[in-house]
């Protein structure tokens, strides 16, 4: 296990190399949900994952996390291998998942209790994060009585209270609407630039992808492979503006054309 | 609180709980001398019960040595089973219930029998003729599982020429007799004196014909002291005292049956009216087996006999034991 | 331009909104009862067929000490069998989500017991504990189990599968995971469960009591159908009520006390 530091958290490599995943099905028969996967992400880097449903992106990430096993190939978290459960991970999930019966302090809270971390140093830090949400003052509410987007808010700021070197986020945005979801965008960069933990971001949005990351993994549909990598250096921080950038313009037709190719989108 | 201030109640607490656990254990030795026993009723607490409790209330138990206790139980089949299981030991009921027990192979017996001719008969609205049995012919009679007079119908009729087919029996659950017959859904029904009989007349005000079954050529064998094989081979001492003591109490009864039903009324936790009461005790002691010359309860082979071939004759019993299985007179010498 | 009142119009104070909101049905209740005994006088309707509500005041007044004694007695079967009830079945129902080879032995056992009329059972249990407490109590929470049983297994495995990968990834025990996220979770249901068997074992009390018993309201239901005492009758059914009632409510507020956050919901959706 790493450090139990308070500060700025330190990103980890990934390496995945000819991982491939198959699953049997109730029929007996063998779907196979990723073929051939190879790919390299550096320390602190945001890297989006965006391609068709079912192309097996989600599966990817549960690869990473540890949670699922692969069926071939190996994955390094930290340039450990990856087995069982990787203990520097932190997840979010498109469904917030926090827990109705405790407060959202005590939510944020809850990696620190299950993994033993020091409470009193966690607590401040997870008063911080809430804080530099905009949710200071929901910290002794239920998740009840929170709207969509704050609810994600609180489940992000789980996330990062245990200081990820690894976070792994699988359409955190998808279930909000779009107003909120550009705001979470830009929070998600603000506290990003600040930890520079590595980061990989799972989105059906094209345009979210370039918004937030520095390469976009172009994902083909089942079995899913790497289509292409779209290697974004837009300057940092984006804001709204950065949309209208012709370089913006750019990649998010690159990425286009390859669904159009794939056959993931039709002009006809 | 300190510690000094906890010492006083410390040895106060410690002294109620030694003395508590003294004065249960004296008691104890005292109970030890009387004999604990438990009589369970077939039924629910009537007039029936009256000579018992006069045994009970007058000391009579007591004196025997016995501490007893009258509980009520829930049917005759179910107490039937609790002595056969060794759960209850001593049983008081209908012998015609017993009877059926013992052919069915339950290790029972009856060893005191309190009538010879159960009070049984049939009652009518005024205005409904109910004379003899053949006025029994046209009627609505009203028929329930478990009800004595239905099973017995079919001899009835045929020791009294009544044509039975005339007879419109109509099958109901016991509880819905007596509405269906105040609400002259029915026309006729079956009570049993020492019960059911006053309780209605009381509720409807009315006096109804009655037909005594027993005057008409059916005699059952009624109220008994049922008890477990077991019980009369392990203490057949305490079978003796506990009969000495009840027919006591049926003497007691039999001549003053009003305090009778005083007595019982001060056990009972949910009253009755008293005068229902009183009936109930009268139509009781006024039919008990009192042989001249024989302990109160004294059971003749002649009467088993003829209430045996009743109930084979009526399917109430598959298969006839030897009667020595039925009953026996020894606890009463 | 619109007026300004002379002053703001008061709130409703607590009680004129209580009436507000029960008015209606205290109405209706009101207009049965009169119904009722308007029925029984004009028909002339004997006491022993269907009492009216004031015959059966007059009986809950004049016997209040019998049917309280009795409500006691019954009130302690329910409570054990309750109780035993809920000692068995959670333990049960976690088996039952952890194994599935006891889910699979269980489940068709249980199933049979409950689909059993309890009425045809009690006789049997009679016979083989006798006339004390023993008999209630076991019908009682053989009605009453199941239904907990249930809803505790269902409330059990409700847990996202997101949640459970989510506490996984944080490195949880099997252990954790419950106590932390299936239990808690499993709480709003376990509680249904709960109300259900509270319920069932009210039921189950009073048919114990009309198979096997000398005290209880069951029993007083039979005795007075015995005696032809209607009034007495519709006393012990209408105490038999209210203590359901009373029971029920209870876990209703063991709930609320519990699960502080589905009162903020339900005040939310207010």
């Amino acid at each position: 296990m790493d450090a139990q530091s308070a500060g700025p958290a330190a990103g980890v490599p990934i390496g995945i190399a000819g991982v491939a995943k198959s699953y049997r099905t109730a029929r007996g028969g063998e779907v196979e949900a990723l073929a051939e996967i190879n790919l390299a992400i550096a320390a602190g880097e945001f890297v989006s994952v965006v391609g068709p449903s079912g192309c097996g992106k989600s599966t990817l990430m549960m690869l990473i996390s540890g949670l699922i096993p692969a069926t071939s190939g190996m994955i390094t978290v930290g340039s450990r291998p990856v087995k069982g459960a990787v203990g520097n991970v932190a997840i979010v999930f498109q469904r917030d998942v926090l827990l109705d019966w405790r407060t959202v302090l005590a939510n944020v809270l809850l990696p620190v209790e299950i993994k033993k971390l020091d409470p009193v140093v966690h607590r401040q830090k997870a008063r911080d994060l809430l804080r530099s949400v905009g949710l200071a003052e929901f910290e002794d509410k239920y998740p009840g009585e929170l709207s969509g987007g704050m609810r994600q808010r609180v489940a992000i700021c789980r996330a990062l209270v245990q200081d990820p070197g690894l976070l792994l986020m699988d359409e955190p945005f998808g279930a909000l609407d779009a107003l909120t979801r550009e705001q979470m965008n830009l929070d998600l960069q603000r506290m990003w630039l600040r930890d520079r933990n590595t980061v990989l971001f799972i989105t059906h949005s094209i345009e979210e992808a370039v918004l937030l990351s520095d390469r976009v993994v172009v994902m083909s549909s089942r079995p899913g492979r790497v289509a292409d990598i779209v290697v974004n250096d837009l300057p940092r921080p984006r804001g709204a503006h950065t949309r209208s950038e012709p370089r913006f313009v750019e990649h998010v037709e690159r990425i286009r054309r390859h669904f159009l190719a794939l056959g993931v989108l039709s002009e006809t | 609180m300190g510690p000094r201030a906890l010492m006083p109640r410390a040895i106060v607490t410690v002294g109620a709980v030694v003395g508590t656990l003294l004065v249960a254990a004296t008691e104890c030795a005292l109970a030890q001398g009387a004999e604990k026993i438990t009589i369970r009723f077939t039924w629910k607490l009537k007039g029936e019960y009256a000579p018992l409790f006069v045994a009970l209330d007058k000391g009579y138990y007591k004196a025997e040595g016995l501490d007893v206790d009258l509980a009520e139980g829930s049917g005759a089949q179910t107490v039937l089973k609790l002595l056969a299981s060794g759960n209850e030991k001593f049983g008081y009921g209908p012998a015609v219930s017993a009877a059926q027990a013992v052919s069915q192979g339950l290790p029972v017996k009856v060893v005191a029998l309190y009538q010879t001719k159960a009070p049984m008969g049939v009652i009518s609205f005024p205005d409904v003729a109910l004379k003899a049995p053949k006025d029994l012919e046209g009627k609505r009679l009203a028929i329930s599982v478990g009800e004595t007079f239905g099973d017995m119908l079919v001899p009835f009729c045929r020791i009294n020429n009544v044509d039975i087919s005339k007879i419109q029996q109509i099958q109901m659950d016991a509880s819905a007799r007596t509405t269906q017959f105040l609400t002259r859904k029915i026309d006729v029904m079956s009570v049993y004196l020492s019960n059911e009989w006053p309780q209605i007349e009381k509720r409807a005000g009315v006096k109804f014909n009655l037909l005594r079954v027993s005057d008409f050529g059916l005699n059952l064998l009624g109220a008994s002291m049922i008890v477990s094989n077991a019980i009369a081979e392990q203490s057949p001492e305490t079978v003796r005292k506990l009969l000495r003591a009840t027919a006591q109490g049926y003497r007691d009864a039999i001549a003053d049956p009003k305090a009778a039903a005083a007595t019982m009324a001060k056990y009972m936790k949910v009253p009755e009216e008293p005068d229902v009461l009183e009936r109930q005790v009268e139509a009781t002691v006024v039919s008990t087996n009192a042989p001249a010359g024989k302990p109160l309860g004294w059971q003749e082979s002649a009467d088993w006999q003829a209430n045996l071939t009743l109930l084979k004759e009526t399917g109430g019993i598959a298969e006839l034991k030897p009667l020595a299985t039925y009953y026996s007179n020894d606890y009463l010498k | 331009m619109t007026t300004l009142a002379a002053a703001p119009p008061s709130s409703p104070t607590r009680i004129t909104a209580w009436i507000g909101r029960n008015g209606p049905v205290l109405a209706i209740v009101a207009i049965i009862f009169a119904a009722w005994e308007a029925a029984v006088v004009a028909l002339r309707v004997p006491d022993y067929i269907l009492p009216s509500p004031s015959a059966i005041a007059a009986k809950i007044a004049g016997s209040w000490q019998l049917l309280m004694v009795n409500a006691f007695v019954t009130l302690e079967e329910i409570l054990l069998g309750f109780a035993l009830s809920v000692a068995v079945a959670i333990p049960l129902a976690i088996a039952v989500v952890y194994s599935r080879i006891f889910e699979r032995v269980a489940f068709p056992f249980m199933v049979s017991l409950q689909t059993i009329p309890k009425v045809a059972l009690a006789p049997i249990l009679v016979m083989w504990l006798g006339y004390g407490i023993m008999p209630k109590v076991m019908v009682a929470f053989l009605i009453s189990f199941f239904p907990i049983v249930i809803n505790s297994v269902i409330g059990m495995r409700s847990a996202e599968k997101e949640m459970i990968y989510l506490v996984q990834s944080m490195g949880a025990s099997e252990l954790t995971t419950f106590l932390k996220i299936r239990l808690p979770k499993a709480l709003p249901s376990i509680f249904g469960g709960l109300k259900v068997g509270m319920g069932q074992a009210v039921v189950g009390a009073t048919v114990g009591e009309f198979i096997a018993a000398e005290r209880g309201l069951g029993y007083l239901q039979l005795i007075s159908q015995v005696r032809l005492d209607t009034p007495l009758l519709f006393a012990a059914v209408v105490v038999l009520s209210a203590l359901g009632v009373l029971l029920f409510n209870a876990v209703v507020l063991v709930e609320r006390i519990a699960l502080p956050w589905s009162r903020v919901a339900t005040e939310i959706a207010e």
